[in-house]
């Protein structure tokens, strides 16, 4: 009697066991194992971005303090304004380049789901133009094409400006405030290829100042010197 | 021991963990979603699971799957009595028909009473019968000696076959 009831429990079971769809389940296993690879795969490229952002965000906070005390045995630029003003001159310009650095990165503004539906290409594609970010606030001005308004940017080793005032304002302050130094619109096909997207090029006695809405020619013979217009200019940025 | 890839763990051993969850939560849908997440923490600790012998592998998917099951009837909060059956002999009980002469609905009805069985005895059940494991391995996973295996699921054989009669007294 108990065999014959075993053989019915067994086969029982094995109609039961014929009922479930243990190959499909493995199927949709392996469809979750890969979303969740996936998933996992993309959390790890934004933390990464997220880490090149605070890399980034960091450096542009530590070069203007840097900047800002550096004295160099080439050309030497610096600020010629008192420490106080320094300080004054470096927080507002902190902020935009942190400002530029979270729009690149694009992380605050965009929500966990919306980057769940980011193809990788378009990863790849973000990740690449976090590279000029990473440019612009590292060398802080040196290839920064569009000034910010109310930053100054200097870079010591190379000699470029960027001025964070709009042209028409700071040309008059300039003129204003140093009636000896000359800015005139400037032929922007004159200017030699390098320093045409550069905000001000200052070399020897002269300047060349492309704000990026146009290009001016400035004259700073009697000034004296870079280093002396560099000072100056960040005395009318102040 | 060489080392196991997940297919031929999932392979060997899905029925249980699947039938384990079934016994606990009586739900296909729900047993099918423990068992898959059975098998995504197992591959999570693939690198424990694939150096293990296939008891402590049986005993690690089996404790998985239970406490993933048991935190789901929680959340459904559903209750289930635990009554223990009697204990009877079966000398009184009709004799059991050859299992192809069982009708299609003597089976349906046999596969009821397994639903309707006591948590411990349909764990049992269908542990046995539907996994395959033999009594000692239930007891084992389950922490009961063999002895007591064996007696849940004798007295689980006595109340289906109980309920057979019944049927066949009705019919």
């Amino acid at each position: 009697m108990t065999d014959n009831l075993d053989k019915l429990l067994y086969g029982i079971g094995e109609e039961a066991n014929a009922v479930v769809d243990f190959g499909g389940m493995y199927e949709s296993l392996l469809d979750e194992i890969k979303k969740r690879q996936a998933a996992r795969a993309r959390r790890v490229k934004y933390m990464g971005m997220a880490a090149a952002c605070v890399i980034v965000i960091g450096a542009a906070a530590l070069v203007p303090g840097l900047m800002g005390n550096g004295s160099t045995d080439g050309v030497i630029l610096e600020y010629a304004v008192a420490e106080e003003d320094s300080a004054a001159a470096e927080a507002p310009m902190a902020a935009p380049i942190e400002a530029r650095a979270d729009e690149v990165c694009g992380l605050p503004a965009i929500d966990q789901n919306a980057i769940a539906e980011l193809t990788e290409e378009t990863v790849e594609e973000e990740a690449q133009e976090e590279a000029p970010a990473e440019e612009t606030a590292g060398d802080a001005g040196e290839a920064a094409s569009g000034a910010e308004p109310d930053a100054c940017l200097v870079n010591a080793d190379t000699g470029t400006f960027e001025i964070g005032l709009p042209p028409e304002d700071f040309r008059a302050a300039l003129e204003e405030k140093y009636p000896g130094i000359i800015v005139m619109p400037f032929e922007k096909s004159g200017i030699s290829e390098g320093s045409a997207d550069i905000s001000v090029s200052g070399c020897e006695n002269t300047a060349v100042w492309n704000t990026g809405f146009g290009v001016y020619y400035i004259e700073i013979g009697a000034v004296g010197s870079a280093e002396d217009f560099a000072a100056i200019l960040r005395d009318v940025c102040k | 021991m060489a080392q196991r890839d997940l297919e031929s763990i999932y392979k060997d051993f899905s029925p249980m963990v699947y039938w384990a969850a079934y016994s606990v939560l009586r739900s296909e849908c729900d047993a099918k979603d423990v068992t898959q997440n059975v098998f995504i923490r197992g591959i999570k600790h693939m690198g424990k699971l694939a150096a293990m012998n296939d008891n402590q592998l049986k005993g690690w998917l089996y404790r998985v799957a239970v406490n993933l099951s048991l935190d789901i009837k929680r959340r459904q909060k559903r209750e289930y009595p635990v009554d223990e059956l009697p204990e009877r002999e079966s000398s009184d009980l009709y004799d059991m028909p050859e299992a192809a002469a069982v009708s299609a609905e003597q089976r349906r009805m046999v596969r009821e009473a397994i639903e309707r069985l006591p948590d411990v005895y349909r764990e049992a059940v269908m542990l046995h019968y539907y996994s395959g494991l033999s009594c000692a391995d239930i007891g084992e996973l389950t922490g009961n000696p063999e002895g007591t295996v064996k007696s849940r699921i004798s007295r689980a054989r006595i109340r289906l076959l109980e309920l057979l009669k019944e049927g066949e007294k009705n019919d």
